[in-house]
């Protein structure tokens, strides 16, 4: 038994995620260049960074959204090419992106739309689909585990909600699909303590060894709440600082503006 | 001989023929100028010259070796525009039967082509057959009366007659399919009178192979009547509708709502008038038209508040989805308003598939065509939603499903 641990623990040590060297562009413009980031299973980070340092890029060309071009590098997931595979695909294999802007759309009951998610990824995964009953069981469970109101099922997706009802409807819809990697885009935005703490709650909730978290965002608050084992700053397209969460505390303090002081890789 | 010679010499047998329709055929072929071109306003976008090269030949009454009807449901069926009570099963207790027999009668009510109806003029020339439904005076239709119509190769012009009478019900669902892979015409008349309070939901499925089709529908609302047009456009080579309202008395009421969903080079011209001419009338208008490959969509609606009309409700919107870059539509609100105490409300929108939404829904595991499929059906779904009768939703969701590709 001892042994059967020790191997796994050794197994969770493994990179979920490898980001080597990555440069992406929008349009012709370069965002990031070069960024190197490994996460492990049970893993949390933080990404830090002032407006325009390529957070949201970095997190969108994680999921594979068209229009951002990867011009060098490379990510690894789970030993895949990450960039090789379809944004579907990418979420069968359990990456999963809380958007920093829902979208809303009507006409699409928010129930169904989960549903169609979880059984096109466990199709994905080989495993049967979960039928009506089964899956409104499992969302009912999951909604009040963290506290999210039932009748967000019921709602054409997002349309019509506030944003805080939006930010826990990502949350929800990571509840039910369990990924593997979380990608989380300034979930904090525009919510107010109260909203930003049920948030928070929810993502602490789904903390587990072999999850990995990463948690994007632009104010420290919220690492208040997702307390992250590592932090990184990123400015102009890179990594520029790494450290423990206490790095975030020092970033409230002092602001961004030192970014502009000291010249890229010098600390 | 090209579309307008093979009309001539079909009628002239007709005519040669006599007997007491034959001077409302004729009224009708006088009205008749030939087939409209693009150079009038209501033909702009909708190209006949395909359509005035061919030539097809007047349908006739015959027993062909058809044995039973694909149905939506059990009524009244018709090939080539002719009854066939072979295939047919009559409603039980309610006055349902083929125009052709109600005729000479009920000529009274049969009514002749207005200014802008070119095919139903054409339509009068060959008036011989078609439904006649007539619901009695506070009589509820207990189930809807359904009404097939299958085409083989040649040209129908079924005239379909509704009398639904003070305070009654009715239903009525009318569906064109075609019989094999040739091409045919049907140009299809249906005269709907509502009276005083009395209720219609009509229905309209076009879902033919490779036709030319016409279909007008003509309602007349009295005091308080209501009326309910489902206008769902799936087939057909090249396809007119002309759906007309006239709210002919005060506290009318009328929905009409179309469904276009079409792909290849098919080609759907909804042209659509709701004239207002008592006060305190509403009408409420929704069409949505699905686009893929090179089908080509024409949305016109046509309001006309006449003077009287005071206090007249009216909504219009219409909204195209274009799934492919070479998919077009043009669809043009037109409001003729004569009265000032009016609320008017017009919107048309022709977009693509929202590309954020389709991210969205494949960041959570949806391949791409299942992310097409959701946000098309959601497009659709508010049309599609209000089709009251089950058989008819199933259809409409049976053939999104395989447009889609499941």
């Amino acid at each position: 038994m001892r042994v059967q641990a020790k191997h796994d623990m050794k197994d969770n040590k493994k990179p979920m995620l490898e980001i080597r060297n990555l440069h992406a562009r929008v349009d012709t413009k370069p965002i990031l260049n070069g960024i190197d980031l490994v996460i492990r299973a049970g893993e949390v980070h933080a990404i830090m960074g002032p407006n325009g340092s390529g957070k949201s890029t970095l997190a969108n060309v994680l999921a594979g959204r068209e229009g951002y071009e990867v011009t060098d590098g490379n990510v690894t997931f789970l030993g895949k090419n990450l960039l090789e595979l379809a944004p579907d695909e990418r979420a069968g294999e359990g990456v999963f992106l809380a958007f920093q802007y829902p979208v809303e759309i009507p006409g699409v009951n928010n129930s169904y739309f989960l549903r169609a998610g979880l059984n096109a990824i466990r199709t994905y995964r080989g495993l049967e689909p979960l039928d009506a009953v089964d899956f409104l069981k499992l969302a009912k469970d999951k909604a009040r585990l963290l506290d999210v109101d039932e009748s967000l099922l019921g709602r054409a997706v997002n349309t019509g909600f506030s944003g805080g009802e939006k930010k826990r409807n990502e949350i929800f819809q990571m509840a039910v699909l369990e990924p593997r990697l979380a990608v989380l885009d300034e979930t904090d935005s525009g919510l107010d303590i109260d909203a930003l703490k049920t948030v928070a709650d929810g993502v602490n909730s789904l903390r587990a060894p072999d999850r990995g978290f990463l948690v994007i965002t632009h104010y420290q608050r919220l690492l208040n709440h997702i307390v992250p084992d590592f932090v990184h700053v990123l400015d102009k397209g890179r990594i520029v600082r790494s450290g423990g969460k206490e790095l975030a505390l020092e970033l409230e303090e002092k602001g961004y503006s030192w970014l502009e002081k000291a010249p890229a890789g010098a600390r | 001989m090209n579309a307008v010679e093979t009309f001539r010499k079909d009628f002239e047998a007709l005519d040669r023929a006599g007997g007491p329709l034959k001077a409302f055929r004729r009224a009708g072929w006088e009205k008749f100028k030939g087939l409209p071109t693009t150079q009038e306003e209501a033909y702009r976008f909708t190209n006949l010259q395909p359509l005035a090269q061919r030539s097809f030949a007047l349908g006739r009454p015959s027993k062909n070796g058809i044995k039973s009807a694909p149905w939506i449901a059990p009524g009244l069926v018709f090939v080539d525009g002719h009854y066939r009570a072979d295939l047919s099963k009559k409603p039980e207790g309610v006055e349902a039967t083929c125009l052709a027999e109600a005729l000479p009668h009920a000529l009274e009510w049969v009514g002749a082509a207005g200014e802008g109806e070119p095919f139903v003029a054409l339509n009068a020339a060959f008036l011989e057959d078609g439904a006649f439904l007539r619901v009695k005076k506070g009589f509820r239709l207990p189930a809807p009366l359904h009404l097939l119509f299958l085409g083989t190769s040649k040209a129908a012009h079924p005239r379909n007659l509704y009398l639904i009478e003070e305070g009654a019900e009715a239903s009525i669902v009318e569906t064109y399919l075609s019989l094999g892979e040739a091409p045919h015409l049907t140009n299809a008349v249906s005269d709907v009178r509502v009276a005083r309070g009395a209720s219609v939901e009509h229905y309209r499925l076009q879902l033919e192979g490779a036709s030319y089709h016409f279909g007008a529908v003509r309602a007349r609302l009295e005091r308080d009547a209501r009326f309910t047009s489902h206008n769902l456009a799936c087939g057909g080579a090249l396809t007119r509708n002309d759906i007309t309202a006239a709210l002919d008395g005060e506290g009318s009421r009328c929905t009409l709502n179309g469904l276009t969903l079409i792909r290849g080079t098919q080609h759907v011209d909804n042209y659509t008038r709701l004239e207002h001419r008592k006060p305190h009338c509403e009408s409420h208008e929704l069409y949505k038209g699905v686009l893929d490959d090179r089908a080509s969509g024409v949305f016109t609606g046509r309001i006309h508040v006449f003077p009287d009309a005071q206090k007249t409700d009216a909504y219009q919107a219409s909204a195209n989805l274009l799934l492919t870059d070479t998919a077009t539509v043009d669809a043009q609100p037109q409001l003729e308003i004569y009265a000032d105490d009016v609320k008017c409300s017009h919107g048309s929108t022709v977009g693509q598939l929202d590309k954020d939404a389709l991210f969205y829904l494949r960041s959570r595991g949806l391949t791409e065509g299942a992310a097409r499929h959701v946000l098309v059906r959601a497009f659709a779904g508010d049309v599609a939603d209000r089709l009251g009768i089950p058989a008819v939703r199933q259809r409409v969701d049976a053939i999104l499903e395989e447009r889609l590709g499941g």
